[in-house]
């Protein structure tokens, strides 16, 4: 569980507060996605749950505890973080041995680490890359292998920033689904993204961060049709919403979208069987 | 402390009066102030070079930042002094020599930071060109400043990725921490190294050493100011080298020196007598 | 009537030093002038290798094999230096910051014709042609590490006209950016086509609100060039993959499959809806919408 109590935080004495009251509170097994300008917060938020940033004023509890005076590495074994740059990240001479660095800095048993290393590359579809140099790999593949190494780890919540950048719709397809699969299994995903079809595809709900303020908290459904918020978070209209505005405004009828592709496709069935249906009436 | 000495000789970009002087000239300034520094051995003639050019400082808007920095190395400048005070022998006076090398490291040290301070990357290196320093060697030199800061911030970002995967820097022995400092140290030189390349890649691609000679947007330009520095800067350089070679002795009361009895030596003693009276009585 | 293409590659083939893998296998295309090309393809594919051969930055700045023949406008740039060839193409790279060294924005654009040593006053006057072409004058006198990404590749396109070079390539110019930032700039580089008749090629993931301005797509497979065409030519055929196509292709594949066709719908309606284009855009669907309501 993650939660945020009216937290400020501001990088020194004169410089202005990046976060401004930051109240929120994530329980376990739930997926949520941050959004937000470029310079918003985002990242700030991100680095004070794994205590690599600690709050100016509120506080930061996981799992029922106040972490500040908790170190980064202990925290580490609760809360995998992966940043936005993977070559930010990656050193090791093997991908095998990049996955194992963090179990093994956790002090996992060495077979755990093995094991943890081939469940999550079969599950990433990466295991002819472990014996490659992730200096070799492709930009899309680093990202893949950045965001594995943490997940290795095996940590109840995870956050990673910016995970989708860079990939192409065929990884953040598997991505999408293996995240969606850890909710089941009670962990926690805390992603910071761009990509508003990756939410709407994956993540119920959504917090909207705009100067370093939470302007919104909710189902993505709702929040992500709001033209106001997603101007103000520098995002874009997800495809689907858009589509179904578009047809609502030329066939005059109410805009009621369908928010998944299953659900847009039976509408659409529908709309083709009705206008087919008036027609033969005619 | 070192983050304070390095940022001292950061550039600021201002509109100081000071700014609008050419680099050149202003290293001439430096080279200039440097000889007479050397020249001068005696205490009044140094106090009386700094008093002269502390009022630069505050006209290159640059005092709070100097103040700073002289404080943050005023023990140094103690030890200088009161070292000199003790140990110097051959010498009338040497709590007198102490205190002048004192305000020599000052003397320098003020010189150099306005020079730093107020000359910027770009300016240095078109200074170079000028000088007819391949352009090369100028670009170099001064985009691996501009690149500093991104350096620090990136250090910064990936010290903080891999304590997230639970890397510890500072624990254990010797050994174990300078194995830790892989993980750092990798992705540091390969962001370094990238850079580099998709930097190259970048001027390449837009014509980087096309032609021989190249043209400038903007370059530099001596105006009447400099001029007119320039040539009184040469003028105080001729002087200088009139009294290397001639030698003429300095008036007497350039050469003050301090009484005997002010001496650091005598000072100890007499207040190591006074204590010891103390404890007597 | 013959023409001579802008670009064209013969049999170019390249295998990086070190690799057992080849980037690039027996690639042959040919663009056109005023061509928007788009070129697509999975992580690792070979989009960013076959760009960089176009500038010679592929052989001369990577060691490896390479093969085949690489021209412009007619003539092969085998013997030529990837700086000489500024005045003929203008690149720009994924990451705004690590392509960028100037002191300003402006000097920034004046760069490459200081570099062909283009005369103070002419220098003078096309950076001020470049920064009010992209509306830059906000930034002109900031340093290009205080700006944002979408900014800073704004300068970068600005210092790659400088020269006003025929032809632009753009290697994923957009995954640094936000998604408004993104569309912002390709709609400016759509214009650059459009109005300056530029050749454009871009190597892009996002398709959806793109696909208006594309003329022609490559589609590029394990260092194979698999399909090269007009878009809706490309998308029909068999080796490119729908997890590949835009978004409302894909709807439109899964529309046709849960109707079986449209053999749910009357004849007549089945056979207008096959009669319409398939969709690529938002407007291209909107029109298929509108097409299964009107009567023949």
């Amino acid at each position: 569980m993650i939660e945020f109590r009216d937290v400020y935080f501001r990088y020194a004495k004169k410089n202005p507060d990046v976060l401004k009251g930051i109240s929120f509170k994530i329980t376990d097994g739930e997926l949520v996605a941050l959004v937000g300008k470029n310079g918003a917060g985002k990242t700030t938020l991100l680095k004070h749950i794994i205590g690599l940033l600690k709050p100016t004023k509120g506080e930061v509890w996981i799992n029922n505890e106040n972490i500040i005076k908790k170190p980064i590495s202990e925290l580490a074994q609760t809360v995998g973080l992966a940043f936005q740059n993977p070559n930010h990240q990656l050193f090791a001479e093997t991908v095998e041995k990049e996955l194992a660095f963090g179990p093994k800095n956790l002090g996992m048993p060495e077979e755990e680490q093995e094991r943890m290393v081939q469940k999550i590359a079969e599950n990433f579809n990466i295991t002819h890359l472990l014996q490659k140099s992730p200096l070799e790999l492709s930009g899309g593949e680093r990202r893949l292998v950045s965001i594995a190494s943490v997940l290795t780890m095996g940590q109840k919540i995870l956050v990673l920033d910016e995970p989708t950048f860079g990939q192409d719709y065929r990884q953040k397809k598997r991505l999408g689904t293996y995240l969606c699969d850890l909710r089941n299994k009670g962990i926690t995903v805390f992603i910071v993204t761009h990509d508003i079809d990756f939410i709407l595809d994956y993540f119920p709900r959504v917090i909207v961060l705009v100067d370093g303020q939470i302007i919104a908290d909710g189902e993505s459904k709702t929040i992500l049709q709001d033209e106001l918020l997603i101007q103000q978070a520098d995002l874009e209209k997800p495809i689907l919403l858009e589509i179904q505005e578009k047809v609502a405004k030329m066939t005059n009828q109410e805009y009621l979208p369908a928010t998944s592709e299953v659900e847009f496709i039976e509408k659409f069935k529908d709309i083709l069987l009705q206008a087919a249906s008036q027609e033969g009436k005619k | 402390m070192s983050t304070r000495i390095l940022e001292y000789f950061n550039y600021e970009q201002d509109k100081s009066l000071i700014h609008r002087f050419d680099p050149r000239t202003k290293m001439l300034f430096v080279i200039v102030l440097t000889c007479y520094t050397i020249l001068f051995r005696d205490l009044v003639p140094l106090m009386l070079l700094f008093a002269g050019v502390t009022p630069l400082v505050l006209l290159a808007k640059f005092f709070k930042k100097w103040l700073r920095a002289m404080i943050t190395v005023l023990p140094l400048v103690l030890l200088i002094i009161i070292l000199n005070a003790l140990l110097l022998k051959n010498v009338p006076s040497p709590t007198t020599a102490g205190l002048a090398m004192g305000f020599r490291f000052l003397i320098l040290a003020e010189v150099f930071g306005i020079f730093f301070q107020t000359v910027s990357p770009d300016e240095l290196s078109q200074m170079f060109i000028k000088f007819r320093f391949p352009y090369s060697l100028a670009w170099a030199i001064s985009t691996a400043y501009r690149f500093i800061p991104t350096l620090t911030k990136e250090t910064a970002i990936i010290v903080a990725a891999q304590k997230a995967r639970g890397l510890q820097i500072d624990r254990g022995n010797i050994f174990k921490r300078l194995k830790n400092m892989i993980p750092l140290l990798i992705p540091i030189f390969a962001s370094a190294f990238r850079r580099s390349w998709q930097l190259a890649e970048a001027i390449e691609s837009r014509g980087w050493n096309a032609m021989k000679k190249r043209t400038f947007l903007y370059s530099l330009r001596l105006k009447w100011w400099d001029y007119l520095t320039l040539l009184l800067l040469f003028g105080l350089f001729a002087l200088f080298l009139l009294q290397v070679i001639k030698q003429y002795p300095l008036p007497s009361w350039m050469l003050w020196q301090l009484p005997e009895k002010y001496e650091l030596k005598n000072l100890a003693i007499a207040f190591w007598s006074w204590l010891k009276n103390l404890f007597q009585k | 009537m013959t023409y001579t293409p802008v670009i064209e590659l013969k049999n170019v083939t390249f295998k990086y030093k070190n690799c057992d893998k080849f980037a690039l296998e027996n690639v042959n295309f040919q663009v056109a002038q005023g061509d928007f090309v788009l070129l697509v393809g999975y992580s690792g594919s070979g989009k960013s290798t076959l760009l960089k051969t176009l500038n010679g930055l592929i052989p001369h700045f990577y060691s490896g094999l390479f093969g085949g023949d690489v021209k412009l406008f007619g003539e092969s740039i085998a013997e030529k230096k990837t700086a000489q060839l500024a005045k003929t193409i203008g690149f720009v790279f994924q990451n705004p910051e690590n392509q960028l060294s100037a002191l300003t924005v402006e000097r920034e654009i004046a760069f490459p014709l200081e570099n062909f040593a283009i005369p103070r006053q002419e220098i003078r006057r096309r950076v001020n042609e470049i920064i009010a072409l992209l509306d830059l004058e906000k930034i002109q006198d900031k340093s290009p590490f205080a700006i944002s990404g979408g900014e800073q590749q704004l300068t970068a396109i600005g210092s790659a006209l400088a020269l006003d070079p025929p032809i632009l390539v753009f290697d994923e110019i957009t995954s640094h950016l936000s998604p408004q930032s993104a569309t912002k700039i390709i709609k400016k580089i759509a214009e650059l086509n459009r109005e300056q008749g530029k050749t454009v090629i871009l190597s892009e993931h996002r398709l959806d609100r793109n696909l208006q301005y594309v003329t022609k797509i490559a589609y590029i497979e394990s260092g194979q060039l698999k399909a090269f065409g007009p878009p809706r030519e490309v998308l029909h055929n068999k080796n490119y993959p729908l997890e590949l196509y835009p978004r409302i292709t894909s709807l439109y594949e899964q529309l046709k499959k849960v109707t079986d066709n449209f053999a749910i719908l009357p004849e007549k309606h089945r056979k207008q809806l096959l009669a319409v284009p398939e969709p690529l855009t938002i407007d291209d669907f909107l029109l298929f919408i509108k097409g299964g309501r009107e009567s023949v």
